[in-house]
């Protein structure tokens, strides 16, 4: 049995190769070192944070399922990452099965109004402090749509190409780039208001 | 204000789908239109405010604390799993014997009508049904006669069925 301060120094790679033949400190260790970034995926796509933690959790437990099937082909890192958008993309479907059609989705088939809009030329995050920025960020994310948020995390995080983020939501890369187009539009939109609000 | 495909075309320019035909048509338009360009500025002034933005959340929980509902999860997910025993050699192979002894029995049951009649009743028969892969159901039209014919042994609720209906 391997000690403490090996498993602390030991590589991804290693840590999943013990936990593969069943060695939970190993796996452990696993979710010590990315749990944030886990938790931050989470927390990008439901912006709730109990959801965030227990949806996280979940796809600490389905990875240990599934060890078997990872080969290495990507880091544990960001294979961790995909299970967890899809925990979050099923609880997400769950929640828009149970709800009624948003007003975001009739905007979205009609051309909605962000099409029309003037683009915002002031930089508005321009000379903010991280902090700051990702206050009103925050701000103006949890505005948005689970549809347009979830786009968004995937383009902008995940870096996933547009054929990439339309097998991830199941639509077409039609739906993807409108989708993607109003939620930045409307995320710039809503800096920009944030900025009037906090600015004398 | 350019249409709607110009304005996807321009988004796709910044993320770099675009084919490299079309890159350089959106770049040059981007450069003499005053509306494309204000477009392209919003929109990469959107993604870089984004960038970097998930950093520096952290987990509001202790490793310790966390780690216990995730280990909790996984010995209980483990211990609800049923064992599941690997089939025996005699429940693999009646398994693939199932269907070729069901053919067997139409073919015997067919020979069997040839050499009572003399003529082949295929002729004139259909195979009328068949309910699941242990009952076929053969109308015999030359002989008005409707053969169903189980699998041994009959241990299907439709065979029972019958059995149940023959008997009262």
């Amino acid at each position: 049995m391997p000690n403490e301060s090996h498993y602390a120094t030991a590589e991804d790679k290693a840590l999943v190769a013990q936990a593969k033949q069943g060695d939970m400190r190993a796996f452990e260790e696993l979710v010590a070192r990315h749990r944030d970034k886990i938790y931050g995926r989470a927390y990008s796509m439901m912006r709730n944070e109990t959801e965030a933690i227990d949806l996280s959790q979940d796809a600490w437990v389905k990875a240990w399922q599934r060890l078997a099937q990872f080969q290495g082909d990507s880091s544990f890192a960001t294979w961790m990452t995909r299970i967890t958008i899809n925990v979050c993309l099923d609880q997400l479907r769950r929640l828009k099965r149970v709800r009624a059609e948003s007003i975001e989705a009739l905007d979205e088939e009609s051309g909605g109004v962000e099409r029309q809009m003037e683009p915002v030329m002031v930089n508005p995050t321009e000379r903010l402090e991280r902090g700051e920025l990702r206050k009103r960020i925050d701000e103006a994310m949890s505005k948005l749509s689970h549809e347009h948020r979830t786009v968004l995390v995937l383009c902008e995080f995940e870096e996933m190409e547009y054929k990439e983020i339309a097998k991830t939501m199941e639509c077409s890369i039609g739906t993807v780039m409108s989708r993607l187009f109003y939620a930045r539009r409307k995320l710039a939109a809503m800096l920009q208001d944030l900025k009037g609000k906090n600015e004398p | 204000m350019n249409d709607f495909n110009t304005q996807m075309k321009i988004q796709a320019f910044l993320d770099g789908e675009l084919p490299e035909a079309e890159a350089r048509e959106i770049a040059a338009l981007i450069a003499r239109d005053r509306d494309a360009a204000a477009l392209h500025t919003e929109l990469k002034n959107t993604r870089r405010a984004l960038a970097g933005a998930e950093q520096g959340i952290t987990l509001p929980e202790t490793r310790e604390f966390y780690w216990s509902k995730i280990s909790r999860e996984i010995e209980k997910t483990e211990r609800a799993e049923p064992v599941q025993a690997a089939p025996t050699l005699w429940q693999m192979l009646s398994r693939l014997l199932k269907p070729v002894v069901a053919v067997a029995v139409v073919v015997l049951a067919g020979f069997l009508v040839f050499h009572q009649t003399g003529t082949s009743t295929f002729d004139g028969g259909v195979l009328v049904a068949s309910v699941d892969e242990d009952v076929i159901t053969y109308r015999d039209e030359a002989n008005d006669t409707t053969y169903v014919l189980f699998s041994y042994p009959a241990e299907n609720a439709v065979a029972n069925d019958a059995n149940d209906a023959t008997l009262n």
